[in-house]
């Protein structure tokens, strides 16, 4: 052994003196791992004694170990003669790729950074895009990579490899709307825009959605102030709000749909107090959660639309003219009777009228309030949709006693009554209208002139219509006071015997009919008979 | 009936009436007017006695007796 171990010194010797322009060359690690036959690193007389084991021999290829340094199939001189102007000479074991991140196939964007690990420090690093750092077994390529489709070709001294990646732009906040800082309700929605479209988006309060390079997030968000933060593949944004309670309308006074005047004022009550009321008729004005809207509206059809900072309502009404009272007939504090009517004249037909007496009924701009109303002191309540007045009244107690004879210059049954009378006259208990004639006793006009007025009637001769003396007459007709009582008159007389000049003679039994009766004076002759 | 009263009666036809009672025969009413003599003149108006006078009286005496007494219209 002793033997075979100094023939090998000796020829290695040789060989290194045959071989020394090799090692004065760039030295190929793929050779000198080839000359490291037992891979132990190190090229040395083991390496050479393997390679001088096998001379003359073809390596197969279920050998542990290839003493065919050179690779030309057969194991001679010229492998001995590699190995050997080596010796001496360590071999670094070859570096190969472990890992790489981000992970092939992700989605990175232009000037990201792809981070390869080796097991070792490579060599003779180049890639096919971006520029290479190499940090110990570690290999960074920063871009910029071009958009789209990336293949990226790494290759080190032991190797290559082929990393596949979709490059994209990274996207970059631009604005939000509204603005930051401003305020907001809860169901407001945030409208972020990027100058790309965003990856991985979340947010830390409300629901996003994404179209192209736009973010909108949706509340509900918390009444106060929010802080919201976007978190996007490319980045991070906070944006702060103050948020406040959304102000929704409750109630409108009078109801839409109703009909008003033209001076009536509209409330309408929130929830909480509205910000920037607009309305499009009339003139509002809040006060905490109200907004009362004043006329004057104009008369007809009114779509009144609000609108305060978070919503909007159109109101509808029908806008009529104010109606005003105008007069009142009989006028106030008069009398009047049970079933008297009041006539009531307003400006424009008046609406929804009332009265506390009497039955209404309404013609145009009139009201007419007709009894019976109740004896004494009336106080008439007259309402309407715009106003309510009130009228006193003294309303008599109902009259319902005929007129009656009080006098007269004849009364019924009179007798004896001058035949030359030219007037007769009857006066009544109160002011009467009606008819009176006189007549004979079979009903016949005798022809006077009749006339009733006030609370008297009388009959006046007419020329050639004289009473005859000694004959019935009948007083006939009838009379009605204002209450509508009727009477009926009738007086019968009797006029007198005719007076010729010549004495009369008068006995015990006419003597008080004839002379005390009589309108004319009388002279009676008191004689001695015989 | 003195001839002169029928004269003023028919004289004054229109303005009083003249009439003629029997005292005798009706005695009652002369005392109720206290009659005591003839021919006696008593005269009404409105049934009031309001005169009275009597025995022969001339023409005029009487008519004045009359006129004075009664409340002629017109005068």
């Amino acid at each position: 052994m002793k033997k075979l171990i100094c023939s090998l010194l000796t020829l290695s010797l040789a060989l290194s003196v045959l071989t020394a322009a090799y090692t004065e060359e760039e030295t190929d690690i793929d050779i000198l791992r080839a000359a490291d036959v037992n891979a132990d690193r190190m090229i040395n007389v083991l390496d050479l004694v393997l390679v001088a084991g096998f001379l003359g021999e073809t390596p197969t290829e279920d050998q542990t170990v290839n003493p065919d340094v050179n690779g030309d199939g057969t194991v001679n001189i010229l492998d001995l003669v590699l190995v050997a102007s080596y010796i001496g000479e360590t071999v670094r074991p070859p570096v190969a790729f472990v890992s790489v991140d981000p992970a092939v196939d992700a989605e990175i964007t232009v000037n990201d950074s792809i981070t390869l690990t080796f097991d070792n420090l490579p060599e003779d690093v180049t890639v096919s895009e971006g520029v290479v750092t190499i940090t110990d077994n570690t290999v960074s390529i920063t871009g910029p990579f071009a958009p789209g489709t990336l293949a990226l070709m790494i290759t080190w001294a032991d190797g290559s490899e082929t990393l596949n990646y979709t490059v994209r732009q990274p996207a970059d906040f631009v604005s939000a709307e509204p603005e930051i800082s401003s305020e907001l309700i809860p169901d407001d929605s945030i409208t972020l825009m990027f100058d790309h479209p965003p990856e991985d988006v979340t947010v830390s309060e409300g629901v996003f959605t994404i179209s192209d390079n736009t973010v909108t997030i949706t509340g509900p968000f918390t009444p106060g102030a929010l802080a919201l933060t976007i978190t996007w593949a490319d980045g991070s944004e906070t944006l702060n709000y103050t948020v406040r309670q959304a102000v929704a309308l409750e109630t409108v006074e009078p109801t839409t749909g109703t009909e008003i005047t033209v001076n009536d004022s509209i409330i309408l009550t929130f929830d909480h107090p509205p910000e920037d009321v607009t309305v499009s008729e009339g003139v509002g004005l809040t006060t905490d959660n109200t907004v009362t809207i004043t006329g004057p509206f104009t008369p007809g059809t009114l779509a009144l639309t609000i609108t305060w900072a978070d919503g909007s309502e159109t109101l509808n009404y029908t806008i009529r003219q104010l109606v005003a009272f105008e007069s009142i007939d009989p006028t106030v504090e008069s009398q009047l009777n049970v079933d008297d009517t009041i006539t009531l004249t307003f400006d424009n037909p008046p609406k929804d009228v009332t009265v506390n007496e009497g039955d209404m009924t309404i013609t145009d701009n009139t009201v007419s309030i007709t009894g019976p109303f109740t004896p004494g002191t009336l106080k008439l309540i007259v309402t309407w949709a715009d106003g309510s007045l009130e009228f006193t009244y003294e309303v008599a107690e109902p009259d319902t006693e005929a007129p009656s004879i009080t006098s007269g210059t004849i009364g019924d049954g009179d007798e004896g009554v001058d035949s030359s009378s030219t007037l007769i006259e009857i006066e009544f208990s109160e002011e009467v209208n009606g008819t009176i004639a006189l007549q004979t006793e079979a009903g016949d006009d005798v022809g006077w002139v009749g006339e009733v007025a006030g609370n008297k009637a009388k009959l006046e001769l007419v020329k050639g219509k004289e009473l005859d003396p000694e004959t019935t007459y009948i007083i006939a007709g009838k009379v009605e006071d204002t209450a509508g009582n009727e009477t009926d008159i009738s007086i019968t007389f009797v006029t007198a015997s005719a007076y010729d000049g010549i004495p009369i003679e008068v006995t015990d039994a006419d003597f008080d009919t004839v002379v005390l009766a009589s309108e004319v004076p009388i002279v009676v002759d008191f004689y001695k008979d015989g | 009936m003195a001839p002169v009263v029928a004269e003023i009666a028919l004289e004054y036809k229109d303005t009083f009436i003249v009439a003629k009672f029997n005292a005798i025969k009706y005695p009652e009413i002369s005392q109720k007017y206290q009659v005591r003599g003839h021919p006696s003149y008593l005269v009404f108006q409105g049934g009031e006695l309001v005169k009275r006078f009597g025995g022969q009286t001339p023409k005029a005496e009487f008519v004045q007796n009359v006129l004075n007494a009664i409340d002629v219209e017109g005068n």
